[in-house]
């Protein structure tokens, strides 16, 4: 017993340590599968440096910033959120997976970093005054003017926006596996002068929809849909 | 250090410190079959591990805490998907495990760090300072949970005790 321990102790300890002398325990296993295991164990961390070192010698001749994000105004690299994944290509176009839309602020800024003037609005009609040119028409959205779609047919609507009817979650208790993400392909150059991309999320109608609007003469308002969409 | 002489090391810590090792576990945890598995997965980390492990001061200390680290894991699991009292647990793993049934009681009733100080100070028989450096504490603290500890132990325990003593 030492100095620190109450005089009951050693009759405790005692206790204790016979308690656990008289404890019987099955056999040990055989050390081949101690090894084996430990041989788990040991490729599992040199995997974990391995990776951990690619990433950190990516990201240094990259130029990358956060988790993979582009460095700001590099136009370069892989934006990646809960909502979307934004990529700038090598030909200067910049493919949009959108997941969900919860952060409609947080993509504008994405796709501003992007080379993309932009206004994302969630259940919000933006139209400018007079119309914009047509996202599809100009060649702002790529690849027969809609770029990649997995969910509904795109269709250009009256006013020259394009929309498109998607399947994403509406409340964030929505989660995978119900994820049904779209892509868009855009290019940053065709953006006419003065004009932005105007997304809105519809979700009540399940509808994303793109235009382009010039800057300096448009009105927003809420809408549970667009109003030029039959 | 050659690789074979690194096998046979580890070798002979394996068989001279499963038997403590797994008791120290199993009456720490409560359960037997949950203390095999745990103390089998830290022996795997110790081989994995064995430079390190063998320069460790304790290396016995070592294993038993990445059981109970594991077993803290595997319990945070288990008790997300379970609601047992301690009473229903203790009951029905002391028949496994063979130990007086208020003894596992009254241990699984103490914080994890108190049991963490029981396994090493007492199970392990190291010292003071040994137990305060593997566990990254001062010494005063593994005094003051040691105290509470047996403190809380000789208050479950007393009347089986003073049973124990009288004979």
């Amino acid at each position: 017993m030492s100095r620190d321990e109450h005089p009951d102790d050693s009759t405790l300890t005692r206790e204790l340590r016979d308690s656990l002398a008289e404890l019987a325990v099955p056999g040990r296993p055989p050390l081949a599968a101690i090894a084996s295991r430990g041989r788990v164990y040991r490729r599992r961390r040199l995997v974990g440096l391995g990776v951990t070192g690619a990433a950190a010698v990516l990201a240094l001749v990259l130029g990358l910033t956060g988790v993979f994000g582009a460095a700001p105004g590099r136009g370069a690299g892989t934006i990646q959120t809960a909502d979307f994944t934004l990529t700038s290509y090598t030909n200067g176009t910049v493919g949009l997976t959108l997941k969900q839309l919860f952060d409609p602020g947080a993509l504008q800024q994405a796709l501003a970093k992007a080379g993309i003037p932009a206004l994302v609005k969630t259940s919000t009609y933006c139209a400018s005054h007079p119309a914009g040119p047509s996202p599809a028409g100009t060649g702002v959205l790529v690849g027969a003017g809609l770029g990649k779609r997995r969910a509904g047919p795109a269709v250009p609507s009256p006013g020259g926006g394009v929309w498109l009817s998607v399947t994403l979650p509406v409340k964030p208790s929505q989660l995978p596996p119900n994820e049904n993400p779209v892509t868009w392909v855009i290019n940053p150059a065709a953006i006419p002068a003065g004009t932005r991309l105007f997304i809105g999320s519809f979700p009540i109608v399940q509808t994303i929809f793109m235009d382009l609007l010039y800057t300096g003469s448009y009105t927003c308002g809420y809408a549970e849909q667009p109003p030029d969409i039959p | 250090m050659g690789v074979s002489q690194d096998k046979a090391e580890f070798a002979e810590f394996f068989a001279a410190s499963w038997d403590p090792c797994l008791r120290a576990v199993a009456a720490t945890t409560g359960n037997m079959t949950l203390a095999e598995d745990q103390t089998a997965e830290a022996f795997a980390r110790a081989w994995a591990s064995w430079r390190k492990v063998s320069d460790h001061p304790a290396p016995r200390a070592w294993v038993v805490r990445a059981a109970l680290n594991a077993g803290a894991s595997w319990w945070h699991r288990r008790s997300k998907e379970t609601a047992l009292t301690s009473e229903d647990i203790a009951a029905a793993d002391s028949l496994r495990i063979g130990l007086d049934t208020a003894l596992l009681t009254a241990l699984r009733r103490l914080p994890a760090r108190q049991r963490e100080v029981i396994a090493l100070r007492v199970f392990l028989d190291l010292d003071i300072d040994t137990t305060a450096r593997h566990l990254g504490i001062a010494p005063g603290t593994v005094r003051a949970h040691l105290s509470r500890a047996m403190t809380a132990l000789r208050s479950e325990l007393a009347p089986a005790l003073l049973t124990e003593i009288g004979r």
